[in-house]
């Protein structure tokens, strides 16, 4: 460019332009990183807004291990806020139908039904996401290209943990609505633990209510429905505490509940790092033999039980096993 | 099914059978009329002193019956130290029969509660099958795992306690800001045996 006006002045003026070059060569990678990171943190920011906001019905299949099963999602928003209802169509027709109000799980195996109250406030948790910036520090974000699912065009965005106390996804991000499409929960090796993909998806204006409803008839189906009492408290400080978690984990929730009958109330408290979520549960045991030590899995989910001076810890999340088991084994009471 | 052995039982259940309890019991042991009937009575008798909740697992014990069936270590013990061949079923019906004493027993405390409503806020009584299944990993690496085999075999009271810490957990995170994955597809997707 500037070389071919300036034919005459030989190498030593070409060395300051070229490693001129290369402060701006070399920025541009940097710089194509950064959008593609901010892409993609865009990208699912507008997904989050997306799968609460729009209405929308759609199939899909979920794989974990060697299991494959195929389920109905139908969501809905309105004035009311969401509704949504996800069945099974392969196997027994299991439901899960959520609202603002409640979670009713229907599990025909055994002719239950359990409905559990939500509490107002976390209506307005929802509205509020966490900001991604926060998750940015112990997550690297891409996005890696283009893909067709379910007849439609998307983004693909991988979410990289930085360590290996979390897991990292791969989201196939309608192009056109923001829905996601594919999803694949990937462990420390970037193995697939678990992955969702829609094989046909519908965006529509309006969901009808009878979508929403359950197919089972009542009869023949018992109920279990918490009560007023079952109310949630939210409490300070009962003096449980979680001494050991990884970088960037913090408590976003602690409640107390009974969660089943006869028993004991139960402590909840919820830590996140923005992306990955764990529950930690409290319960005094009347009895040690109930006691659950170990680990347990469930697709992407890790468990780890311990038992403590007639407690029994449990710390649940999709998370690997490494993380629940250091949270769990770290909780101790302080005594006043 | 005679009338009066359904008093007999009746009675039986209700601690006021003068005579012929052997024989009733004897009866239950082969006949699986007579065994229903037994549980029926007792469910009955719960029921009318409000101590039932609102969901009662009637098949329990005979899963618990079928299980002991399949159990060779207990009954490899049982012929060892008798080689009465008649024992084999009265073991099993013994373990059986006290299964179901256990289940009113629970069904009692889990009715005992001070509140006329008990209504669990979610999940099964301690004795529904679990709704969720929660899959034991198989870890060999994890030492603190290995120590305590037993607690592998959880009981259906802490299956059913760990899927309603999973519900509980979908809950908070259906409500998180993002997501990766659809949070209650675990509950809805059902177990495999791996």
């Amino acid at each position: 460019m500037k070389l071919r006006n300036k034919p005459g002045k030989g190498f030593s003026v070409l060395l300051p332009v070229l490693a001129l070059a290369f402060l701006v060569v070399i920025p541009p990678t940097l710089q194509a990183e950064a959008d593609s990171s901010i892409q993609a943190q865009h990208l699912i920011n507008s997904m989050s807004k997306a799968s609460k906001e729009l209405n929308y019905d759609g199939i899909f299949v979920y794989q974990r291990g060697n299991q494959m099963e195929s389920m109905r999602l139908i969501h809905k928003a309105d004035t009311d806020g969401e509704h949504e209802r996800m069945v099974s169509l392969t196997g027994l027709a299991r439901e899960v139908i959520r609202d603002g109000k409640s979670v009713t799980c229907i599990f025909p195996e055994n002719r239950s039904v359990m409905v559990k109250r939500n509490q107002p406030k976390k209506l307005l948790a929802a509205q509020l996401p966490q900001p991604i910036e926060k998750i940015a520090d112990f997550y690297g974000f891409a996005v890696s290209g283009k893909d067709r699912i379910a007849d439609r065009s998307t983004w693909v965005v991988n979410i990289v943990p930085k360590d290996d106390y979390r897991y990292g996804y791969q989201l196939w991000i309608d192009e056109e609505t923001k829905l996601l499409l594919k999803s694949e929960l990937k462990d420390n090796s970037g193995r697939p633990i678990e992955q969702i993909l829609f094989t046909h998806l519908d965006v529509v204006d309006n969901i009808s209510p009878d979508l929403l409803k359950s197919s089972i008839s009542g009869p023949g189906y018992t109920w279990y429905s918490g009560s007023a009492e079952d109310t949630p408290v939210n409490i300070n400080n009962t003096g449980w505490a979680v001494m050991s978690m990884p970088g960037g984990f913090s408590q976003s929730d602690h409640e107390i509940q009974a969660l089943a009958e006869g028993s004991m109330p139960v402590e909840h408290m919820v830590y996140s790092d923005g992306l990955a979520m764990v529950s930690v549960f409290i319960e005094k045991l009347d009895k040690e033999s109930d006691e659950i030590r170990g680990v347990s899995r469930m697709g992407g989910v890790n468990t780890y039980a311990t038992y403590t001076n007639g407690y029994q810890v449990t710390a649940v999340g999709e998370v690997p096993l490494k993380t629940v088991q250091s949270m769990a084994t770290s909780v101790i009471q302080n005594r006043e | 099914m005679s009338e009066q052995s359904r008093e007999q039982i009746s009675a039986l259940v209700d601690g006021e059978l003068e005579s012929g309890a052997p024989f009733i019991l004897n009866a239950m042991r082969e006949n699986q009329e007579y065994k229903k009937a037994w549980h029926h009575y007792h469910l009955i008798g719960e029921c009318l002193r409000g101590n039932l909740p609102k969901h009662v697992d009637m098949h329990l014990a005979d899963r618990v019956s079928r299980i002991i069936q399949n159990e060779p270590a207990l009954y490899s013990t049982a012929r060892a130290t008798s080689r009465n061949p008649l024992l084999k079923p009265v073991i099993g019906f013994a373990i059986a029969a006290s299964v179901t004493v256990v289940v009113i027993l629970g069904v009692k405390q889990a009715g005992m509660g001070p509140e006329a409503t008990p209504a669990p806020t979610v999940a099964a009584t301690t004795h529904a099958e679990p709704p969720a299944n929660y899959q034991v990993a198989r870890i060999t690496g994890d030492p603190s795992v290995q120590r305590q085999p037993q607690n592998y075999q959880a009981t259906a009271d802490a299956q059913s306690r760990l899927n309603r810490y999973l519900v509980n957990h979908n809950e908070y995170r259906s409500n998180a800001g993002v997501q990766g994955m659809l949070p209650y597809v675990r509950i809805v997707a059902h177990e495999v045996e791996e």
